[in-house]
């Protein structure tokens, strides 16, 4: 007995040894590597920022995913990582698969906040310019996967409580082959085949027909089928001021620009005078064009580092993925949402009829849809409904005058819903509901749009005495 | 005298005698057989022809099939995905043999689409008879070339045309058109029971059209006109939105759907959402580009003639400096089938309105190759007599019926009343809806706009098939003229010059290019000596630019140091037409 208690702790002494030998081999060797590309953690002033900078308390699990991304890059790898950065928060993040990429590789995502909620989807920058125009895209990606870090262990309550009603997607795999250089070249270029500007994108070698590129066919095909995206953010590169493009866009959206300037300008990250990079110096093509023309995304990029007063920068900042999170934050902050007034006066009209006077108002920085949804045919309309309840009729006005009918349609199931159109941000409709319900129920009215947040009020008619 | 054989003797001679006899016979037959069979297409015979009328998907499919196992050496069938119905459309390529000939995947290509409009039945059968008498007469086909034929190109549209269904061309995807949250919810119905599902006119003091002069057509409104209409298809509002049949079955139009001026998904959608999502659709741009394709016919509409480029303005502007190629085609389609046309008018005006995403236009404007629309039907295609009509018609003017139809529909109108009696039209007539609008029903039976009658049908197709042969036939083929060899001891003096035998030029100017993928048509002259010692004089290699159809470039003049015997070889090259290759020995 006592001889085996004696062997025991010795067997266990012997593998834990190795074990840690083994660690401590693949650590120092992916340390090497990562000092080799400027990712060495707390590496102070470092332009971009690496992965391990924004940890706090260690993990040892995290830290080896981290070490074999840095020594060995690739799919397997990333998705090592992603599995373990949601290990650390399952319950606000998930990965997602987008669709294939090119050699049958999957596009990945880190998905953090409320599923199907109101969302900004986070990209490299390396879906606007190749390699050879000078965005490193192991950086690239680093920078995205330390934001998203940065996000999910965010210990400020006001960020955490924005992604439990808003979301961030963050595709880190759009570029399978700066992920896994072994596979052979695509024939055309991500960063022109998005469908804008087609004739003038062929020209520039954007390949023979647009999305031919599966990685752009992929991001394309999953933001098409999730209207609830409203803003893109392109973490590197220039800033974009959206108000600079003439291509008809709402006013709101100036609006959103100033407010993310506001919010990285608190941060020390924005350029501080109003001229922003020239618009045209993206490519045709390329992924903020398609996101900006085709899908209405409204779009800002956030720069490499800090801009001063006299025009020097950017300049590293130590704080980079604490300072895009502001500005992340002030995206979120700006996506649509119907409100409806406190005050409902509900009277009554027949025996359980119910005329419901409500002000509907988009609280939001941006409109819940703009020309191109309308010229792109993306979904678009709030619809109104009260779940339960019969909506028997409607009629809406704006800013006064006659109220003008808006016969209910058939919804989800036999329920009939109002379909109104969109409301730019800061604008209110005046609803005039007539709801068959009894007495003292409880009527909820929900207010929903694809990319807003949904308002609802609850109603309870009473007769007068 | 010596000594007589015996019996045996002889019957065992006359036996090796027979079977010698008979060993030769069998042998020359079979000698005989096989160089007789060597000089048709090998196998057991000529492909069979498609009968005289309309083929199901499956008749189609199977004779495709029996033309490639007929000689499947030359022929071999293509494949391709399927449709958002499930459907593969049957694809066959194939082409002539010969000394140095490229295997088929590594030669110009000449592509032969019908319906891609997912509307054009007639269109499949004219690719079905085109591929038959290329087939027939594979050993007389240039062997530089290789052809593929793509019957039925928009199988899902082109399945519910041959189910009579009056529809606009699309696939069988589901697709929310009215963006109500429902797909193919509202569709054509039979609303006043005839058995028909024609076309329904709605009253609307906005509507776009009115009745014209000829109320069986309309016209655009003016205001002042009236009654303002709507047109839609046949049928109730299913959906209960207040709009009639706007969310039928089907996606995407592929003759809308390629990346060539397309604007976006369109009012109703048929351009699909994005350019090429389709997986056919793609694919058939994939094929087109992976081959060296310099040339495709696209049979399907019903203007009755060949319409160059030009769904958009840009792309007509782009063909026209094409004009030449695009009208001795319109040319020989007219002489070949008796139509008066003799001019290719660009898609648009072809069709009277805009076509964003035509497959022509993507295949002109990417690949340089020489892309037309081939009508098989069209008001002038066949007359009373069986044969094309004339087009030119007196002018009319605007009367108190009403204004007056266009040329088109003033053909039709002809077409209907002189060939038809007007039976193949249903006159407007009331229908009460219980809307308080004012709606008729009425419009053409049976697709008879759209496609010939079956009656009809041998006649309308009538030259088709001789007008491709000629085209192949008259495309771009270099060759070498070898004008002066001249010796005097070791120095030779060599002029030759390269010519475009074929009546087509050799392709699209660089200058024009807008994309990098379009063809190259310049024509480079190459002279190679024994060796780089040997050549004294002139360029070994010679830019002539593009040649055009008959022409001749400018001649290469040479002096080399070769001994008699020596080998020269003389070249001329052009990416989008190959390679002419001469040796001299002097």
């Amino acid at each position: 007995m006592r001889g085996r208690i004696q062997a025991w702790p010795l067997s266990v002494q012997c593998v834990s040894t190795l074990v840690v030998s083994a660690l401590v081999g693949i650590l120092s060797g992916g340390a090497t590597r990562a000092a080799a590309n400027g990712l060495g953690p707390q590496r102070a002033g470092s332009p971009r920022g690496s992965l391990a900078e924004s940890h706090g308390a260690t993990d040892v699990r995290l830290e080896q995913a981290l070490a074999v991304w840095h020594a060995e890059g690739g799919a397997h790898a990333l998705r090592a990582l992603l599995d373990e950065l949601v290990r650390r928060a399952p319950a606000r993040a998930r990965v997602i698969e987008l669709g294939p990429g090119r050699s049958g590789r999957t596009v990945l995502a880190l998905e953090v906040g409320a599923l199907g909620a109101p969302g900004v989807v986070v990209v490299p920058a390396t879906l606007e310019r190749p390699p050879a125009q000078g965005s490193d895209p192991q950086v690239a990606v680093d920078a995205l996967l330390g934001l998203a870090r940065a996000c999910l262990e965010a210990s400020d309550p006001t960020f955490s409580g924005r992604l439990e009603r808003g979301r961030l997607v963050f595709v880190v795999g759009a570029r399978a082959d700066l992920l896994e250089p072994a596979l052979p070249a695509d024939r055309w270029e991500v960063t022109q085949n998005f469908p804008v500007d087609l004739d003038l994108a062929a020209r520039a070698g954007g390949g023979a027909y647009p999305l031919a590129v599966p990685e752009a066919r992929t991001l394309a095909l999953w933001l098409d089928a999730h209207p609830e995206l409203f803003a893109a953010a392109v973490i590197g590169g220039e800033t974009i001021d959206p108000a600079d493009v003439a291509i008809g866009e709402s006013s709101s959206d100036a609006e959103l620009t100033k407010l993310t300037r506001e919010a990285l300008l608190a941060a020390s990250l924005a350029p501080t005078d109003d001229k922003a990079a020239e618009w045209g110096e993206l490519a045709y093509g390329c992924f903020s064009r398609h996101a900006r023309l085709r899908t209405g995304l409204a779009v800002i990029a956030f720069p490499d580092g800090s801009v001063f007063p006299d025009g020097s920068g950017p300049v590293p900042s130590p704080r980079i993925h604490e300072q895009r999170r502001a500005g992340l934050a002030a995206l979120l902050d700006a996506a649509p949402e119907l409100d409806f007034a406190a005050d409902a006066r509900p009277r009554p009209i027949g025996d359980d009829l119910w005329q419901l006077d409500l002000v509907l108002t988009n609280v939001g920085a941006l409109a819940t849809a703009n020309v191109v949804h309308e010229r792109e045919r993306r979904p678009r309309g709030i619809e109104i409904a009260t779940p339960g309840f019969e909506l028997v009729m409607g009629s809406m006005r704006i800013r006064g005058g006659a109220y003008e009918v808006v016969e209910p349609r058939p919804g989800e199931g036999s329920a009939r819903v109002l379909r109104l159109g969109d409301l730019v941000a800061g604008a209110e409709v005046e609803l005039r509901l007539f709801v068959r319900a009894p007495a003292g129920a409880d009527v909820q009215v929900l207010a929903s749009a694809p990319r807003a947040h949904s308002g609802r009020i609850y109603v309870t008619p009473q007769r007068e005495r | 005298m010596p000594p007589r054989p015996d019996t045996r003797s002889k019957a065992l001679g006359t036996a090796l005698f027979l079977a010698s006899g008979l060993a030769v016979w069998s042998l020359s037959g079979f000698l005989l057989g096989h160089g007789t069979r060597a000089a048709t297409p090998s196998g057991a015979g000529q492909p069979v022809a498609p009968a005289e009328r309309y083929h199901s998907f499956d008749e189609m499919r199977a004779l495709l099939e029996g033309w490639r196992a007929l000689d499947p050496r030359r022929v071999e069938a293509l494949v391709l995905p399927a449709s958002a119905g499930g459907l593969v459309p049957p694809a066959i390529v194939f082409g002539a043999d010969g000394p140095s000939a490229l295997p088929l995947a590594e030669r110009a290509t000449v592509l032969l689409l019908g319906g891609v409009d997912g509307r054009s039945l007639a269109g499949a059968e004219a690719v079905l008879r085109t591929a038959h008498l290329l087939l027939s007469g594979l050993d007389t086909l240039r062997p530089d070339l290789a052809f593929i034929a793509v019957p039925w190109a928009s199988p899902d549209g082109l399945a519910r045309a041959a189910a009579g269904e009056n529809g606009d061309g699309r696939d069988a995807r589901a697709v929310d058109d009215d963006e109500d949250g429902r797909s193919d919810e509202d569709g054509p119905d039979d609303l006043d029971g005839d058995g028909q599902i024609l076309q329904l006119l709605l009253e609307d003091s906005q509507g776009p059209y009115t009745f014209s002069s000829d109320r069986r057509f309309l016209v655009p409104a003016v205001d002042g006109d009236g009654p303002r209409l709507v047109l839609v298809p046949e049928g109730r509002d299913d959906d209960g939105d207040g709009r009639w049949n706007e969310d039928g079955p089907g996606g995407v139009q592929y003759d809308a759907h390629f990346p060539a001026g397309w604007k976006g998904p369109g009012v109703d959608g048929a351009g699909g959402r994005f350019p090429l999502t389709d997986t056919l659709a793609r694919a058939l741009a994939d094929m087109a580009l992976e081959r060296r394709t310099v040339f495709a016919l696209v049979f399907q509409g019903n203007h009755g003639g060949l319409a160059r480029p030009g769904g958009t303005l840009a792309a007509e502007l782009g063909s026209a400096r094409e004009r030449a190629t695009f009208d001795a085609l319109a040319s020989l389609f007219a002489r070949n089938t008796g139509r008066s046309s003799v001019e290719a008018r660009p898609l648009r005006g072809a069709h009277g309105g805009e076509r964003p995403g035509a497959l022509v236009d993507w295949l002109h404007a990417t690949l340089g190759a020489v892309a037309v629309e081939v009508a098989v039907w069209g008001p002038d295609a066949v007359g009373r007599d069986g044969r094309p009509v004339e087009r030119r018609l007196a002018p009319v003017s605007r009367t108190r019926s009403g204004p007056p139809p266009s040329d088109e529909q003033r053909r039709w109108g002809r077409w209907l009343d002189d060939v038809r009696g007007g039976l193949d039209f249903a006159n407007w007539r009331p229908v009460e809806l219980g809307i308080g609008r004012r709606a008729w029903v009425g419009g053409w039976r049976e697709r008879v706009w759209l496609d010939p009658p079956a009656e009809l049908l041998p006649n309308a197709l009538q030259g088709i098939a001789p007008f491709v042969r000629e085209v192949i036939d008259g495309l771009p083929r270099l060759d070498i003229e070898v004008l002066d060899v001249r010796r005097e001891g070791e120095l030779v003096r060599v002029r030759a010059r390269a010519v475009n035998r074929g009546v087509f030029p050799t392709g699209a100017a660089p200058e024009w290019a807008t994309s990098p993928w379009m063809r190259d048509g310049a024509v480079e002259l190459r002279f190679e000596a024994p060796c780089d010692e040997a050549l004294l004089a002139g360029n070994t290699r010679i830019d002539l630019g593009v040649l055009g159809g008959g022409s001749a470039g400018r001649e290469g003049e040479w002096l080399v140091l070769a001994p008699p015997g020596a080998l020269l070889v003389l070249e001329a090259h052009a990416p989008a037409c190959g390679t002419a290759r001469r040796e001299l020995r002097p």
